[in-house]
């Protein structure tokens, strides 16, 4: 069994025993990086020489304290600031950006002994469900190369299902973690807002923006959730809790005495036949593993996809309102004076997905419409919180798809924005409510052979249990195989 | 509430974009017909959270829960000067240097 | 022609006295290399969040306690959107609503009447940095950026260029006094905008309003309102209307040009800023607070002039600064007489420190000092006169009063025995005053009184001489 198709877990299993090292695993990541990329392209930036070194110096200290990912290659969204590497947020107004400091989880990560060994590709500055808004090019899906992978993590998923690395981390905004996860047949979680420090993830909605653990599997994910959770001084919509212990997430093996609602606004058209199909036996499996079923609804769904679209631009505008050619970032040349180098290098600097997001905020934003459409959506926000905190009132986890298709064709939406946005309908209420989700395969779509995923979602700083139910879910699920569109 | 190419190009204009930048006049012209229609489309869509009925309902800006109060008051320089400096696309010794203020 | 009365309403901009910037950690410090004081908070980086300075929140309210304000125990930060070179993250963090404090007031006097302005709202708020705008290109200096203010807004109360002034020199000594600022003026630390409108007497709509941007001295207050309202009266008197817009005061030729209509003004899309949680301020917090608010300039030019027997324009000296009033207590404690350590202090250690701009408490002249001469005045041991004349060398040296005057041979002469020697020879040298002064011109006797102090050398005991003159000249 070649190492790069290892879980985490399982790689760290085999370090403990002596049966591989660090240099060995990072000289696997990166060959398999070097044999997927003209494919996929799902890497940014490669850390060939510095991911060696690491790799060596970690051999070279052992594990005497027993960092939880000690000579464990991982790779990482390029909105996360490394010091060491560029970030770029796949945008052309940051090409060879160099930040001044490392991510709070990129810190964390080094603490844990990982080896970052790529950065992922990503739709421009995260605003996208494709992966082909990134001014580094289109992201590849390994099931099918004429395929997206999902997005905007959809060079982590890609890559992990390529065997690129063993885990991955993401960020969640509307579905950027789960979606790209179901699309690649690959474990990806969101956790609960401010359970994870965003210093240092460039922002593209704050309020929404969570980073979280991807992977092959959920206790790979659970295991990596472990490193990054936990309060960050430097945040302050942090939350003032510990990193949590993730042994219980992993020792959940049945849901008996779980109660898991089926939300019927997400299972309700839109749905493509196998997609559904899959996830019905997703249910299925869990009853199997003991859970009980309800049906349960959130009658505020409806203007989610409205809601998110106002309260996410809005933020983005001005969160992208520092990309002005001053201090960093891309600065036209030839202009004589200060409008016109701003007007210029923004004008040249973001693609068209980020520029018609930052019209739409600034729109919804500005004098005369600010009351219908911020101050509203940011109401009906707080009902859709009501929604979901009655719902898991009355069930542990809520089930539902994570797309309503299997991936589709590069360039098939691209002229068509707002159908892009409503296919985000099944993942970004969870982000409008702040609440943690999971999504896990649950098998491949019986038209397409391409991933389906399904996925949980729990109460605010539940998590652990949250993964605990999903790694048992995923034990009565049925495994995927091998992505058929790249290199064996 | 329809918006118009006129509307684009002012809110464009707010955000320091000019979305006809480095396109020929018919390129241009093309362009913000398909943007109009791409942008009227959207916002005729988010229209549709007026249905909603928000009577008594307080906003919810962000979703943090359990956050800390604010911090001490204790100073420390954490970065060097030059690693702030490095991206700077032109300065001036330490200074960043933009085009003048007309 | 009618008469106009002026409707003026000032923007305080108070830089905090924090150590640190109002969202990251960064030192507040001036002077030093341009960019020396940033990091990617304060520079806009991305990825970068700003956390509150828990300090800057506690002088806010501070602030808002002395000025008679209701801390809300809630108030929200906003974006506040524009781009401009100096404002990194393309927004400032401002409070529009609610702001951290409403709702107060303060009493103003001028020419011994007192009008009670209204404090409309005081927020928290970021600053911008620096430009330095040369020839082809803009400069810029992000060391201020981030650094914690706060705005002050009064209603539009205000009737006069004098009033302006005494209002801001009111808030001034307030802010300096809590600690919320070190009040230097020159270095911006505080500074103000004013709105001024006129309007016929009488009338109570408002009229169109100019702003006039960043006055940073008292006297540049007062002189650019005086400018404002005469401007705004010829417009109206020759039939022009006034325009809505923002004005500079040029402080060399003493008058006030426009800077930009305010038509074109932006759109600052404000909304609340998603980064930074409600500011909480908790009943328990805001006691503790009020309880270490110090006595207010006000309240302790009141209690000098009712209990310690000043008269007006001494304590309104000693109270103008906190540190000169506390200097003046300390002195206090040391020598009970009030009105001697008050007439001193205002006569000539003041004026000594304005002389050689030296604060109060760095002087090498310290309260023990003053307290020291004060007592060797009531001792009789020198003079008024001679405790004049010797304080700037005092001053500048340091030295104990009683030793110098020890030292120097000043003790004053209050030996009768002595003095009636002197007495007797300036009778004798002065026959045909002494005739006049018997003939009943008795003004002649502060003649006398100067004679016998130049022969003793200023040092003798005027409350002697003088007596012991009357005796002399009464005998026949």
């Amino acid at each position: 069994m070649p190492l790069h198709t290892r879980t985490l877990l399982e790689a760290k299993a085999m370090l403990a025993q002596g049966e591989t090292t660090p240099t060995a695993l990072t000289a696997a990541c990166l060959a398999r990086i070097a044999a997927t990329e003209p494919v996929l392209n799902a890497c940014i930036t490669v850390l060939e020489e510095t991911a060696m070194q690491r790799a060596a110096q970690l051999e070279a200290q052992g594990n005497p304290n027993n960092l939880p990912l000690w000579g464990i290659p991982v790779t990482v969204k390029d909105l996360l600031c490394t010091k060491d590497a560029p970030t770029t947020c796949a945008s052309a107004m940051l090409a060879g950006f160099m930040a001044p400091y490392d991510a709070f989880v990129v810190e964390r990560l080094r603490e844990a002994g990982a080896v970052i060994v790529a950065k992922t590709n990503l739709d421009e500055f995260a605003m996208g469900s494709g992966t082909e808004s990134s001014a580094h090019g289109p992201t590849c899906n390994p099931w099918d190369a004429q395929r997206v992978p999902g997005g905007s993590s959809g060079g982590s998923a890609a890559g992990l299902a390529a065997g690129q690395a063993f885990g991955s981390l993401g960020s969640d905004t509307g579905g950027s973690i789960r979606q790209p996860a179901a699309l690649c047949g690959c474990v990806g979680f969101k956790p609960t807002y401010g359970y994870v420090s965003r210093y240092g993830a460039v922002a593209y909605a704050s309020s929404f923006d969570q980073i979280g653990p991807m992977a092959r599997t959920v206790a790979d994910c659970a295991t990596l959730f472990g490193v990054i959770a936990g309060y960050d001084g430097r945040d302050a919509t942090s939350a003032q809790l510990p990193a949590p212990d993730v042994a219980p997430a992993l020792a959940t093996k049945s849901l008996q005495g779980k109660t898991f609602g089926v939300v019927k606004e997400l299972w309700e058209g839109g749905l493509s036949d196998e997609v559904a199909a899959a996830c019905q036996s997703a249910v299925e499996a869990a009853k199997a593993q003991g859970a009980k079923v309800v049906e349960i609804s959130l009658p505020h769904l409806q203007y989610a996809v409205a809601t998110y679209y106002v309260l996410a631009s809005a933020e983005a505008s001005t969160n992208l309102a520092r990309f002005d050619g001053v201090r960093y970032g891309l600065r036209a040349q030839g202009e004589h004076d200060l409008v016109g180098m701003y007007t210029a290098s923004r004008s040249q600097g973001f693609g068209e997905e980020v520029k018609r997001r930052i019209l739409l905020g600034t729109h919804v934003l500005s004098s005369g419409y600010y009351d219908a459409y911020f101050q509203k959506a940011a109401k009906v926000r707080r009902l859709l919180l009501q929604d979901f905190q009655a719902a898991l009132g009355q069930c542990d986890a809520l089930i539902a798809p994570v797309s309503p298709v299997t991936a589709w064709k590069k360039g098939e939406h691209v002229n068509d924005p707002l159908t892009l946005y409503k296919m985000d309908m099944l993942t970004l209420g969870l982000n409008l409510a702040g609440l943690p989700g999971v999504s896990l395969p649950a098998g491949l779509g019986a038209a397409s052979g391409l991933p389906v995923g399904v996925q949980l979602m729990g109460r605010a700083f539940d998590d652990i249990a949250l993964l605990g139910m999903a790694n048992a879910l995923e034990m009565a699920l049925p495994r995927l195989g091998v992505p058929t569109g790249i290199p064996a | 509430m329809a918006v118009t190419e006129q509307q684009i190009r002012k809110i464009a204009g707010l955000a320091r974009i000019d979305l006809e930048y480095g396109k020929t006049p018919q390129e241009a012209e093309a362009f913000m017909a398909r943007l109009a229609g791409q942008m009227d489309a959207i916002v005729g869509y988010i229209d549709g959270i007026s249905k909603a009925d928000t009577a008594g309902v307080e906003p919810l800006f962000c979703p943090a829960l359990h956050v800390a109060p604010p911090r001490e008051d204790e100073a420390e320089k954490k970065r060097p000067t030059e690693d702030m400096l490095q991206n700077a696309p032109e300065r001036k010794d330490t200074f960043f240097s933009v085009p003048p203020v007309l | 022609m009618p008469a106009y009365e002026a409707v003026i309403g000032l923007e305080v901009h108070a830089q905090l006295l924090t150590s640190s910037k109002l969202f990251c950690s960064c030192p507040v410090r001036f002077g030093d290399e341009p960019n020396e004081n940033i990091c990617e908070v304060c520079a806009g980086m991305p990825g970068a969040l700003p956390r509150l300075n828990k300090k800057a929140v506690e002088l806010a309210a501070k602030a808002g306690l002395a000025l008679q304000c209701t801390v809300n125990p809630m108030s929200l930060f906003s974006r506040k959107n524009y781009f401009y070179p100096d404002l990194p993250a393309g927004f400032q963090t401002s409070q529009l609503t609610p702001p951290i404090c409403e709702h107060g007031h303060l009493d103003v006097t001028v020419q011994d009447a007192t009008r009670r302005i209204g404090i409309t709202r005081i927020h928290l708020e970021d600053d911008a940095g620096k430009c330095v705008h040369g020839q082809g290109a803009t400069l810029i200096d992000l060391n201020r950026a981030g650094t914690g203010l706060i705005e002050i807004v009064s209603e539009p109360d205000i009737r006069s260029a004098e009033e302006a002034a005494a209002y801001m020199r009111a808030i001034h000594a307030i802010l300096v006094c809590i600690g919320a600022t070190d009040g230097n003026m020159e270095e911006g630390s505080l500074r103000c905008d004013a709105n001024v409108s006129i309007r016929p007497k009488g009338s109570t709509t408002l009229g169109t309003r100019t702003e006039i941007k960043n006055l940073n001295s008292f006297r540049n207050i007062q002189r650019a309102v005086e400018f404002e309202i005469r401007r705004q009266e010829g417009c109206l008197e020759d039939g022009e209307s006034i325009v809505q817009e923002t004005r500079l005061f040029d402080a060399v030729k003493q008058v006030t040009v426009s800077m930009r209509s305010k038509e074109d003004a932006h759109d600052y899309r404000y909304f609340p800023n998603p980064d930074l949680p409600p500011v909480l301020v908790l009943a328990e917090e805001l006691q503790a607070w009020e309880a270490e608010l110090p006595e207010l300039p006000e309240a302790r030019k009141l209690r000098f002039i009712q209990r310690l027997g000043l008269n007006e324009e001494e304590a309104a000296a000693l109270t103008a600064e906190r540190a000169t009033a506390d200097f003046f207590e300390q002195a206090l404690a040391l020598c009970s007489n009030a009105k001697r350590v008050a007439q001193l202090m205002a006569a000539e250690f003041l004026r000594e420190c304005a002389q050689q701009n030296i604060a109060p408490a760095q002087a090498a002249f310290g309260a023990a000092h003053v307290a020291e001469l004060a007592t060797l005045i009531d001792e009789g041991i020198i003079s008024a006169r001679i405790a004049h004349d010797i304080f700037p060398e005092l001053f500048a040296s340091g030295a104990m009063p009683r030793a110098f005057v020890t030292e120097k041979g000043l003790v004053q002469v209050s030996d009768s025995s002595e003095l009636e020697g002197v007495v007797a020879e300036v009778l004798a040298e002065n026959p045909a005053e002494v005739e006049g002064y018997r003939g009943g011109k008795t003004k002649l006797l502060s003649f006398f009184v100067g004679q016998v102090m130049r022969k003793t050398k200023g040092k003798a005991n005027p409350a002697l001489v003088n007596s012991l003159l009357e005796e002399s000249l009464g005998k026949h």
